[in-house]
């Protein structure tokens, strides 16, 4: 996912051999965050799912103009952002453009306990603590953790500063950080009643 | 404020977004607090252990992706093969994530609306006169109570526990209607002239002749029909024009609609209910269904969240039960009480649950921590 040389070589071979084969693992790679971004603004599944499949045929249909492109994740996730707040009636844009309500639906931020060494405690205490940052910095986690995107990029894509998406970042991973210093005095507790 | 520092500079280390003198100043701190070593060890791991996909759901998405591209007419070199053709048929109408079948009734939006009305005459409480009221039988149950009520038809319903059936006079003249708060398990005599209609605030429920269970109490996040033989039809209240036919063994749950949820009200002209369908799981050990087990009094739950648990005992025993800590309220269990008070059951539960609990009784209420 974070490979971005990898989506870039996938783009190359789409626009240069017009590769199906391509084509369809850069779907395959992208579909999935793509729409859950676009949910988060749209808050319908289906509705995600057809702008981004529009997104991706907007793509075969350019696919000569593709190498142009200097960095095609974040181009990928401005044309979900733009033609998914294009969809939305106008009454009802003003309110979708403030990207702070914009949700993330929560399973996408994984822990796999079999291969990290915590108790299972430990990770319902992440989980929570990932779910109760306020939606804006759980989005800035995901799109940065989970979709691979830089500061920079996040930073263009949800019009804010370099320095908010780093600060949102910080919070984020001090809370996290948080939840294991617990776990490390208890266990120091346990250590000195012996 | 060197803390400060350290959660942006190993932040950045994470991400990936680190200089070289960010590295730098970050390795000295840690030398001054080794303490930090094990969550920012542990935080690496975090970060690289990456959401699983379920690549068979992509393909799905990507076979009708490639259906609009052909819809669209867009040159596009690989053609749908014709089983292909027949996925994306099943698939659109499914709507891929929920795996369910559809019937579309060829009713006009105003035939149905009519319909609509004409089958639920008492479901709207400010509409009904007096006169009508008296001619409404009500049975229902205490918490901590069931029973069991044979109708004018002779089909039988057991009603648990904070549950209501209601049925007016003309039960039985052209059809059987009753309308449920709560949960009820339905023996339906077969009357092919008369169909059996249970009216829930989510879901309504058709059926010929047959045996099943509707648990549909509002306070729960989603509405559960249960078909243990024969078949039946609900319709959605939201979507009056679609009807899901159930098959034996199956069970539909559809989620309750919540005003609260603030987030989900931007999009209330496109909101539709979630809802699964699931097949009835017997149990291995004699094959009995935990779905009707209540019937024959015994509380069972299998591998359900805590919450939901301690909703379930406070109907079953008439009594208030709070959980105060999160990671407990999700915590997962199983059992089945049959005799048991409610606090030989929480001693049980207490016993067998990995994440140990307590818990503090005064008069009805019941609190539990850890």
């Amino acid at each position: 996912m974070k490979d971005v040389l990898h989506i870039k070589w996938l783009l190359e071979q789409v626009a240069l051999q017009q590769s199906e084969e391509a084509y369809k693992k850069l779907f395959l790679l992208l579909h999935k965050p793509l729409c859950q971004f676009a949910f988060g603004i749209l808050k319908s599944n289906d509705h995600a799912q057809e702008v981004v499949s529009d997104v991706f045929i907007h793509i075969w249909e350019h696919k000569t103009k593709l190498p142009a492109i200097e960095s095609p994740l974040i181009y990928l996730y401005k044309a979900v952002k733009n033609r998914a707040l294009n969809s939305i009636a106008k009454e009802r844009r003003q309110q979708a453009l403030d990207s702070g309500e914009w949700l993330v639906p929560m399973p996408s931020v994984y822990f796999d306990p079999e291969k990290l060494m915590m108790t299972e405690e430990l990770m319902q205490k992440l989980q929570q603590a990932v779910e109760d940052l306020p939606s804006r910095c759980r989005l800035i986690f995901k799109l940065i953790k989970d979709d691979g995107l830089r500061y920079k990029e996040v930073a263009d894509l949800l019009q804010i500063s370099v320095k908010t998406v780093e600060a949102q970042m910080t919070i984020a991973m001090r809370r996290l950080g948080k939840c294991m210093e617990v776990e490390v005095s208890s266990l120091n507790v346990k250590i000195s009643k012996k | 404020m060197s803390q400060e520092q350290f959660w942006i500079l190993l932040t950045r280390k994470i991400a990936g977004e680190a200089s070289p003198e960010d590295l730098t100043e970050l390795e000295q701190l840690m030398q001054q607090h080794p303490e930090w070593q094990f969550a920012s060890q542990n935080l690496e791991d975090i970060w690289n252990s990456k959401p699983h996909v379920d690549i068979s759901e992509e393909e799905e998405a990507y076979l009708l992706h490639l259906h609009r591209l052909q819809q669209k007419n867009i040159p596009f070199g690989k053609q749908l093969q014709p089983e292909e053709e027949a996925a994306v048929a099943e698939l659109s109408s499914n709507s891929s994530r929920k795996r369910i079948r559809w019937l579309i009734a060829g009713l006009t939006v105003a035939a149905s609306v009519a319909a609509f009305l004409f089958f639920n005459p008492f479901s709207g409480k400010s509409g009904a006169s007096p006169a009508q009221l008296a001619n409404i039988n009500e049975i229902s149950t205490r918490l901590g109570s069931k029973t069991r009520i044979q109708l004018p038809d002779g089909s039988v319903v057991w009603l648990n526990a904070g549950s209501k059936l209601t049925y007016d006079k003309d039960y039985n003249q052209e059809d059987r209607q009753v309308t449920l708060t709560g949960e009820g398990f339905f023996d339906v005599i077969k009357d092919p002239a008369k169909p059996f209609l249970v009216h829930t605030s989510t879901v309504d429920v058709r059926v010929l002749g047959t045996v099943f269970n509707v648990k549909a109490y509002p306070e729960d996040k989603a509405t559960e029909t249960s078909l243990i033989r024969g078949s039946l039809e609900v319709s959605i209240k939201s979507r009056p024009l679609d009807k899901i036919i159930l098959a034996s063994n199956e069970k539909l749950v559809v989620e309750n609609k919540k005003d609260t949820v603030a987030a989900w009200k931007a999009d209330e002209e496109t909101d539709q209910p979630l809802m699964t369908l699931n097949q009835i799981k017997r149990n291995s050990r004699d094959s009995t269904i935990n779905e009707t087990q209540w019937t024959e009094n015994k509380l069972v739950f299998d591998n359900e969240p805590f919450e939901d648990v301690a909703v379930k005992m406070g109907r079953w025993f008439a009594v208030d039960i709070e959980i105060t800590d999160w990671a407990l309220k999700q915590k997962r269990l199983t059992g089945t009480f049959e005799r048991e008070s409610v606090e030989q059951a929480l001693e049980g539960l207490a016993y067998a649950s990995t994440t140990p609990f307590i818990f503090k009784r005064s008069g009805n209420k019941i609190i539990i921590h850890r």
